[in-house]
């Protein structure tokens, strides 16, 4: 084992209610510098309600998110990603009628800003900053194998690539937490892999990840740590062996008596 | 006692006002609760069908027969505006489903001042004029007539939702749209049910109102709109309980501020519609929520609406346009032709056409920057133009200053005015900025016709002509040249907006506002942004219309002004800045051909409104083939293909 690293990121006891519906309860999980870290559960445990909280779509009903010391509970959704939070969406969000590169050049926007008089008047501090949002958005590109699809528009483009274009939108955030929603969903099985090379080679990059995925196989290869959640609560939380071979987390996936 | 008196007899007829409102209120409020649609037609549904009855009562046809002769129509109405507007763009873009609601709006009223013209129609006063003296004053018996009337057709309503097999299935679809289709509940019967009963409780509101004062009028239409909107927001959108009680609110506030502010005040009666606006945007700004709570969090509503949808919803291919190849080097040219235009086209009359065109062109970019790039609703374009125009007549008329001093000027404060209406209506949804910025463009116009300072109807004529560096703006040529000059900028500011960080911004909110905050995109600072450069447009234009004029009326910047500018924009295809200028272009073109046949041309623009949407959201002049298909089958029902590329 090498040194622990710091934790960056805690989520404390976070509930969310629908009027009613409980689809959080009191949730809490740590995440540590440069680790990968999965989040499971059967279908309609809570697991992208959890996302939305933490990245500000929902308001929480209760408990706090503490980012790199502030505490960041209940900020837009915006803030949360100029602070260093982005995410993907389970069902792929990506602007269907841009071009890949602009879709990855919108997630450039915290570093393109130059002001609307920079903007204007076309300043060269203004230029530079796009030509560097640019030119970082064709190497996020290249890095996610989507070059060739550079002009391309988003709606013409066949579902595994759009999968990773908004990976590689989020990356050009330059986020400090990557969160993935299920990124393998409805890939074949070739595309799946290739998608989890890519996740481990951010993890050696140094990126913290914190991922949901409903391949089990996947999620034990990947990440050194795993929440499992069942209605919104968790029951089981530990290293891939571990939860492996906790009995409630198989009766979570396989029903009572298996 | 007797001033008591007086103020209980203002609060009965509020009331009575009141009980209109509500029935307006609470088919507004079901159709935007539940299905997410402004209805910008109901006022006009709710007018066409009273001054129908007030026709066929007219012809002396017997009330019996009459009213439910009425309530059909307003019925059928409501299904054809369903079916037209809202069906064939539900899954294409709501953006472009409220512009055609807009576009119906504008057929019902011109149809029935076609029908029945322009004036006010006598409405027989069905429920009497009785009056019941109490210690010296008279308290209307008519008033409690419409107030129970109103209660009773609202409880009969209430009893069919709760009761009723159908009404049973309206809220449960109104929950949850996906589900509900999943438990084999006929989505498209119960949507169309919401828009017909929605049309019949507005007619009954339209007998009431005729009731009330005898007469009836196409002009109520757009006020009936407005009404309905604030009671369904004050109420809380989608809670049917709050908007009659929110109803009955406004219609009290209406009546007590008119009379109270007339009496003490000295106040005109005309800024009666301002008293519901200002109501509007205290609440926005306080109790964005509503008086009693929306049923859902909007918040929430929208992000689920958002999620469920984007996918489906956000169909619209942007155009790259007619110009889309050569863009670059076509610029240049353009701007070429255009300053050597005037030494081939030497008739005055062209010329002074040609620059209208430029100055709407300014108009319509602005609208482009937030409707066509940025998706939010700016309905009002108007209300910033006369704002414009105003502040350069006077500042011409009465001071010294120079005109390009007052075209700043006239664009500044229709920017302040803009960001005093638009940070309220967009801290809380987008969608309220359509109807605020609508009701704002009419506030404003009310504000001209009733002050002194514009000198009400009679408008501001010799306002004296431009001159810079001692070189006077007389001839049409000088005009001509005056106006590409602002277009050329305005174009400029424009282009380079949108092709920069803020475009791609402005495009992500248009399409995904989730999916653009995650992204660090500010959401709410954008819009404003869109709508800020908007509004400053719109007065540049405003100031330059003046100048080139000579004069400013109040008849100017009537609602059909904002009306036009949308078609141009939509015409041109949004998100098409050169479609802009093209679009301007046709429609003034168009306008001055049919000159000679006014009747027709409203028509024109109303069908205009409908049809482009329906057969080409994205605007004219691209592949015209498929196109034509693709509306037929909107049209027939059946989901286009290819609009389902997110239904993975
Ligand atoms: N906006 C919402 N309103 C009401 N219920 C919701 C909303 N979002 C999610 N839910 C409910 O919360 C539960 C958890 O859903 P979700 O987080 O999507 O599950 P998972 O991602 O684990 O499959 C589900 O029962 C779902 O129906
Ligand atoms: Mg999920």
């Amino acid at each position: 084992m090498t040194a622990p690293r710091p934790v960056i990121f805690e989520a404390h006891g976070v509930s969310k209610n629908f009027a009613g519906l409980v689809a959080v309860n009191n949730l809490s999980v740590r995440l540590h510098e440069g680790a990968v870290l999965g989040l499971i559960g059967p279908n309609g445990s809570g697991k992208t309600t959890f996302f939305n909280v933490v990245n500000g779509v929902y308001k929480t009903s209760g408990g706090r998110v503490v980012h790199r010391g502030a505490d960041i509970t209940d900020w837009p959704s915006h803030r949360i990603a100029g602070h260093g939070i982005t995410r993907t969406f389970q069902n792929s969000r990506v602007l269907l009628n841009a071009s890949s590169l602009e879709n990855v050049m919108v997630g450039g926007h915290l570093h393109a800003r130059a002001g609307l008089a920079g903007v204007l008047f076309s300043t060269p501090g203004a230029r530079s900053r796009e030509a560097k949002v640019k030119a970082r958005a064709l190497e996020h590109l290249a890095f996610v194998g989507l070059t060739d699809y550079a002009d391309e528009l988003a709606r013409n483009m066949p579902y595994g690539a759009i999968k990773r274009l908004e990976i590689a939108r989020a990356l050009q955030t330059e986020p400090d937490i990557l969160m993935l929603d299920e990124p393998a969903a409805g890939l074949n099985p070739r595309e799946s892999e290739n998608l989890m090379k890519l996740v481990s080679e951010l993890h050696r990059a140094g990126k913290t990840i914190f991922i949901i995925e409903h391949n089990m196989r996947v999620v034990m290869g990947l990440c050194q740590r795993i929440v499992v959640i069942d209605a919104g609560a968790k029951i089981a939380e530990g290293e891939p062996d571990q939860i492996r071979r906790d009995p409630r987390v198989r009766e979570a996936y396989l029903g009572k008596g298996a | 006692m007797a001033d008591f008196l007086f103020f209980l007899q203002q609060i009965t007829n509020g009331l009575a006002l009141g009980a209109v409102y509500a029935l307006l209120a609470i088919g507004f409020s079901m159709i935007y609760g539940i299905l997410r649609m402004m209805n910008f037609a109901h006022g006009d549904l709710y007018a066409f069908a009273t001054i129908f009855i007030a026709a066929l009562l007219i012809d002396e046809i017997s009330v019996i027969l009459a009213i439910p002769l009425g309530i059909v129509v307003g019925t059928v109405v409501g299904i054809v505006i369903e079916r037209v507007c809202y069906r064939p763009l539900r899954f294409v873009d709501r953006t472009i489903a409220i512009v055609s609601s807009l576009g119906a709006a504008f057929i019902l009223r011109n149809g029935s001042e076609y029908f029945w013209g322009v004036h006010a129609l006598r409405f027989p006063l069905l429920l009497g004029q009785q009056q019941v003296p109490i210690a010296g004053v008279n308290f209307p018996v008519t008033a409690f007539y419409v107030i129970a009337a109103a209660l009773a057709s609202l409880a009969l309503f209430g009893l069919f939702m709760r009761r009723s097999k159908i009404g049973s299935g309206i809220l449960f679809v109104a929950q949850d749209i996906p589900t509900s289709s999943l438990m084999g509940i006929p989505i498209n019967r119960t949507i169309v049910l919401v828009y017909a009963i929605g049309g019949a409780l507005s007619v009954v509101g339209g007998v009431l109102y005729g009731s009330i004062y005898g007469v009836v009028f196409p002009a109520m239409g757009f006020p009936g709109t407005i009404k309905a909107f604030v009671a369904a927001v004050v109420g809380g959108i989608g809670n049917l309980g709050g908007a009659l009680i929110a109803g009955l609110l406004l219609g009290v506030i209406e009546t007590v501020v008119v009379v109270y502010g007339a009496q003490f005040f000295g106040m005109p009666t005309g800024y009666r519609d301002a008293a519901a606006f200002i109501l509007l945007v205290v609440f926005l700004l306080f109790k964005p929520t509503g008086l009693m709570g929306t049923r859902v969090s909007m918040t929430e509503v929208g992000a689920i609406a958002s999620m469920g949808y984007s996918a489906v919803a956000k169909k619209t291919v942007r155009l790259l346009g007619l110009v889309a190849v050569p863009r670059a080097a076509l610029a240049p040219a353009a701007v070429a032709v255009a300053v050597l235009l005037p030494l081939v086209l030497t008739d005055q009359y062209y010329l002074r056409i040609i620059s209208i065109v430029f100055m709407y062109s300014i108009a319509v970019l602005g609208m482009n920057l937030v409707l066509g790039y940025c998706g939010q609703f700016h309905f009002g374009q108007a209300g910033f133009m006369a704002i414009g125009a105003y502040t350069t007549a006077l500042l011409l008329l009465h001071t010294e200053t120079n005109f390009v001093v007052a075209l700043l000027i006239s664009g500044g404060l229709a920017l302040v005015a803009g960001l005093l209406i638009g940070i309220p209506a967009l801290r809380v949804r987008s969608d309220y900025l359509g109807l605020v910025t609508f009701a704002f463009g009419e506030i404003v116009r009310l504000i001209i016709v009733n002050s002194e300072f514009t000198r009400g109807p009679m408008g501001l004529p010799g306002i004296p002509l431009p001159e810079l560096f001692g070189v006077k703006i007389v001839t049409p040529v000088d005009f001509y040249y005056y106006a590409l000059v602002l277009l050329v900028l305005a174009y400029a500011m424009c282009a380079q907006v949108t092709r920069s960080y803020i475009g791609r911004a402005w495009r992500a909110i248009y399409e995904d506002e989730t999916a653009a905050e995650a992204m660090g995109i500010n959401t709410g600072r954008y819009k404003i942004l869109a709508f800020g450069l908007a509004c400053f447009l719109g007065g540049i234009a405003g100031a330059y219309w003046a100048t080139q004029l000579r004069i400013v009326t109040p008849t100017m910047f009537e609602l059909d002004l904002s009306v036009m500018v949308i078609i141009m924009l939509v015409l041109g295809g949004m998100g098409n800045l050169p479609g802009s200028i093209i679009g301007a272009a046709i429609m003034i073109g168009a306008t001055e051909l049919l000159r000679p046949i006014a009747d027709v041309r409203s028509a024109f623009i109303g069908l205009v409104m409908i049809l482009v949407p329906i057969f080409r959201p994205q605007g004219l002049f691209v592949d015209l083939g498929p196109t034509l298909a693709r509306g037929w089958a909107r049209i027939r029902g059946s989901r286009p293909t290819g609009a389902d590329g997110g239904g993975r």
